[in-house]
């Protein structure tokens, strides 16, 4: 299991927000995720086996939000 | 294996529209989850950059998209998965049909009302005498009025569009007044306002016409016939007038005052069917509209088939997360799976092979296999429907206060015009020797004219409009004016147990370590059930997130269903299970033994975990009360109300609830239709209000006088209440009931106002004596007062109201991307 924050950029609303959460979520090896509007970022849980930090991204990456950075 | 979209044989999710250019096609498709103005542009530039797109708009207000395109290139499934893979969910259009034609309705009742003040309008200058002075001036100030109200009507197609209709009327009314007083008028006069008191209520009001009538033939006496009566008295004086042709008999006036009722009335059928739309599409915002479907197992092929298609014996997957979308026995597979909102159950049940799962229970981190066992009528949700029904026929009745009062005051008016006629007849035969029919007539009709209280028809919207906007600053939305009537006279209220009183879902609620920090036990507890598709592995994971604590690398793992796991974790074996099973593999738990019991004696779940033989501590898992059920379950006792706790969950688990909060009686074990049966008993007694947010919490919100369903509940459960708490706060029950109480303070003293002043014209209208201009003072006075007493203070409520809803449904204006 593995946590890695990404810095989003592009969220107007909490609304946009909640769509990367579920897209987040529906990626298999996901295992949970919060995205805040207010600070610009997401935290997921994930199994790297399963899945990646690339793949995330593109993930964040496809409705056109950008990702900014992570740690 | 290959998964298509929803078979469009039989179903589509979306609409064709005839397109600019004969080789393109159009489409529109409802979208959800649109939150602000800025997401429209992300799914326009989504699907402007796909091959074969022309044109895209995006309507937020209506939640939906236009799309054009190339036939021979792109295809609707591909664009609306498009929509799907960047994170919008696609509406079924069946769903929304409702919704789209009370939005329909509200179009239509705007435009009678804008052409209905057109009428109005000029029949005000027409009438208009110099030489009654200063009561000249009301009635330009109701074409004022009305005037704006048109703008405001208006003012969501265009400003300018408003501003123009504006302007329109203002120059006609000042063009007819400037006719009129320069003498042009005096012959056609009464011929104009007859003209334009036939349009309105023959042409424009015909539907009032129909309804009074159905009304009158079932011996009913509503708004509508009370206003086709005063209605028909105005023309009815009108046409004596234009017989007689005497001089100084107002013929003009009466037919005016027709077109001012009718107008009054048509305004308020539109106020009513702006609060209805308004807080039906706040309940839209609530519901799931995607289109209901079950993954169908065929072969080797998934396919997405509509929930009313499958058939028994098909077999069904139904991947993590998911709502089980049918009754069915698991095939294969294994999973925790969440009843509460089906079943009342706090804590998820493990289903494997032969175990049945209910249509509209929670999947958890398995992926099930399931043979469907019942479709259609036999299913369970469809008997909650039915139960829902029944329900709604045995609800008992509130007679609106408005129904209350004509049912006295109809017969009144009509009594006193009869008594006006006769005292004519007979006072003019005793004291002249000659019967005045003239004067009889003009007395009873002018007693019918000024009896209609128009303002009496947006007295409880207007009540309403206020009510409601400060219920929506409380996150509570009050749907229905039985809310507003009644939640203030309920004497006691039930609460469902899960999910209402209590979060509805396991959470980690205590942890017990040895020798290692919570952090560290919570990550190692977190990693082997992150594996596992135990019911309660999602809670302690979700723990572990929350706190920052990231699992460490499973290396192998493996799982011993219903007791726990065992998982190899760097160079250490790790075992996280229940209690028995670390015992059963010679854990010692001698230091943790008195806490485990204590824990199980509470009621919660607990879960042991041991690393390298040695125990290292255990996690409590319960479903925990919400933070505030206590203050709210007090400070509604304190109010005087009785509560009672119905739940389908054990008697162990709601006793210890109810004690928790001290709540007056409890039902446990209660099937779903039974919860309805409860709520009946109870209404012998008194009205009852229920909390619930579950599928079996349908039936019995729709029996109790007053339902109160939670935001976060079921769509059935929302759909059947009358008070929605959007918060999710138990804290908004007081004040809900506070709002009720205040809200039907304003509605009697509205409709005390609109009953004022008409009432008080009667019998001033009943000696013969006054003109027929009065009934219009009294009716403009009558709604200026009920416009001010009900928003004082807070104008804001009623523009916003008007703005939210009711713009027409066109095509939006499509742009080229």
């Amino acid at each position: 299991m593995k946590t890695t924050t990404f810095k989003i950029e592009g969220m107007n609303c909490d609304g946009c927000a909640n769509t990367i959460k579920t897209l987040v979520e529906s990626e298999p090896g996901v295992q949970m995720a919060t995205v805040s509007f207010e600070e610009g970022q997401a935290r997921i849980l994930y199994d790297p086996q399963s899945t990646g930090e690339d793949r995330l991204v593109a993930v964040i990456q496809k409705p056109g939000f950008r990702v900014a950075g992570r740690y | 294996m290959s998964i298509t979209t929803t078979d469009a044989t039989t179903f589509q999710p979306w609409s064709e529209e005839p397109s600019t250019r004969p080789d393109r096609r159009k489409i529109r498709a409802r979208i959800g989850g649109l939150h602000c103005s800025l997401c429209t542009g992300t799914i326009e530039k989504a699907l402007g950059r796909m091959p074969g797109v022309d044109k895209v708009a995006v309507s937020l207000t209506h939640e939906q998209a236009l799309v054009e395109y190339d036939p021979t290139v792109a295809r609707p499934e591909h664009l609306l998965q498009t929509l799907r893979d960047i994170g919008y969910t696609i509406s079924d259009p069946r769903k929304l049909k409702g919704f789209e034609e009370e939005e329909r309705d509200l179009v239509r009742e705007a435009r009678r009302f804008v052409v209905a003040v057109v009428l109005s309008v000029a029949s005000i200058p027409i009438i208009a005498d110099p030489q009654v002075g200063w009561i000249g001036f009301l009635p330009a100030l109701v074409c004022l009025s009305l005037g704006g109200f048109v703008y405001l009507v208006l003012r969501s197609t265009g400003f300018w569009v408003a501003i123009g209709a504006f302007s329109a009327l203002a120059v006609m009314a000042l063009s007819l007044l400037y006719l009129n007083l320069e003498g042009y008028l005096a012959n056609s006069a009464p011929w104009l306002t007859g003209g334009l008191a036939v349009v309105l209520i023959f042409g424009i009001g015909r539907h009032i016409l129909y309804m009074a009538f159905q009304a009158l033939r079932r011996g009913i006496i509503n708004q509508h016939v009370l206003l086709e009566i005063g209605a028909f008295a105005g023309m009815a004086g009108g046409v004596i007038g234009l017989v007689l042709n005497r001089p100084g008999y107002p013929t003009a006036p009466f037919f005016a005052v027709s077109v001012m009722v009718g107008t009054y009335h048509i305004f308020s059928e539109w106020l009513s069917l702006i609060v209805k739309t308004r807080s039906s599409q706040a309940v839209k915002r609530l519901l799931d509209l995607q289109p209901e479907t079950a993954r169908i197992v065929r072969g080797t092929v998934e396919i997405d088939v509509p929930i009313e298609d499958v058939k028994l014996g098909d077999l069904v997957r139904i991947r993590p997360g998911e709502r089980v979308p049918v009754d069915g026995t698991v095939v294969s597979g294994r999973s925790g799976v969440d009843q509460s909102l089906v079943t009342g159950e706090s804590i998820p049940v493990e289903k494997t092979e032969g175990d049945a799962v209910i249509g509209g229970s929670i999947n958890g981190t398995g992926t099930l296999l399931v043979t469907i066992t019942a479709v259609g009528e036999g299913s369970f949700l469809h008997q909650v429907i039915r139960h829902v029904e029944d329900a709604r026929a045995l609800k008992p009745g509130l007679l609106h206060l408005v129904d209350r009062v004509l049912r006295v005051y109809t017969p009144t008016v009509l009594g006193i015009a009869a008594l006006a006629v006769i005292g004519w007849l007979v006072g003019s035969w005793l004291g002249t020797g000659q019967v005045d029919v003239e004067r009889a007539v003009f007395a009873g009709l002018s007693v019918l004219v000024m009896g209609y209280p128009c303002a009496v028809g947006i007295s409880a919207p207007l009540s309403i409009v206020r009510g409601a906007g400060q219920a929506a600053e409380h996150g509570i939305l009050m749907r229905t004016g039985e809310a507003f009537q009644g939640f203030r006279t309920v004497k006691q209220i039930v609460f469902d147990k899960t999910g209402t009183l209590t979060e509805g879902r396991p959470m980690v609620r205590e942890i017990e370590t040895l020798d290692v920090s919570e952090q560290e036990l919570l990550a190692i507890a977190a990693a082997a059930e992150a594996s596992s598709e135990h019911p309660l592995a999602q809670a302690v994971v979700k723990a572990a997130f929350e706190r920052g604590a990231t699992p460490p690398e499973v290396e192998s793992f493996e799982a011993f269903p219903g007791k726990g796991v065992v998982a190899r974790i760097g160079t250490g074996e790790v075992l996280v299970g229940s209690p028995r099973f670390l015992a059963e593999r010679s854990i010692d738990l001698t230091r943790l033994t008195k806490r485990i019991d204590a824990l199980e004696a509470a009621g919660r779940t607990v879960i042991a975990v041991a690393r390298e033989e040695r125990a290292l501590g255990v996690v409590a898992l319960g479903d925990a009360l919400r933070a505030d059920a206590v203050s709210a379950v007090a400070t509604l006792r304190k109010a005087g109300l009785k509560t009672i706790l119905v739940t389908g969950d054990n008697e162990r688990a709601a006793r210890r609830v109810a004690g928790d909060l001290g709540i007056d009686e409890v039902h446990a074990g209660v099937l779903p239709q039974d919860k309805a049966v409860i709520i009946r008993n109870l209404q012998v007694n008194a009205r009852v209000a229920m909390v619930g947010d579950g599928i079996n919490d349908a039936p019995a919100l729709m029996q109790a006088d007053i339902g109160i369903a939670m935001g976060a509940g079921t769509d059935i459960a929302i759909e059947a209440a009358d008070i929605i708490i959007l918060s999710n706060h138990l804290a908004a029950l007081p004040i809900a009931r506070d709002i009720s109480r205040r809200s039907y303070g304003k509605m009697v003293q509205n409709v005390v106002l609109a009953f004022l002043f008409n009432g008080g014209g009667i019998p001033l209208a009943a000696t013969g004596l006054i003109h027929p201009v009065w009934a219009m003072v009294a009716m403009a006075v009558s709604v200026t007062a009920i416009f001010i007493n009900s928003l004082w203070g807070s104008p804001r409520l009623f523009f916003d109201a008007i703005r939210s809803v009711g713009r027409p449904i066109v095509p939006a204006p499509v742009q080229a991307v």
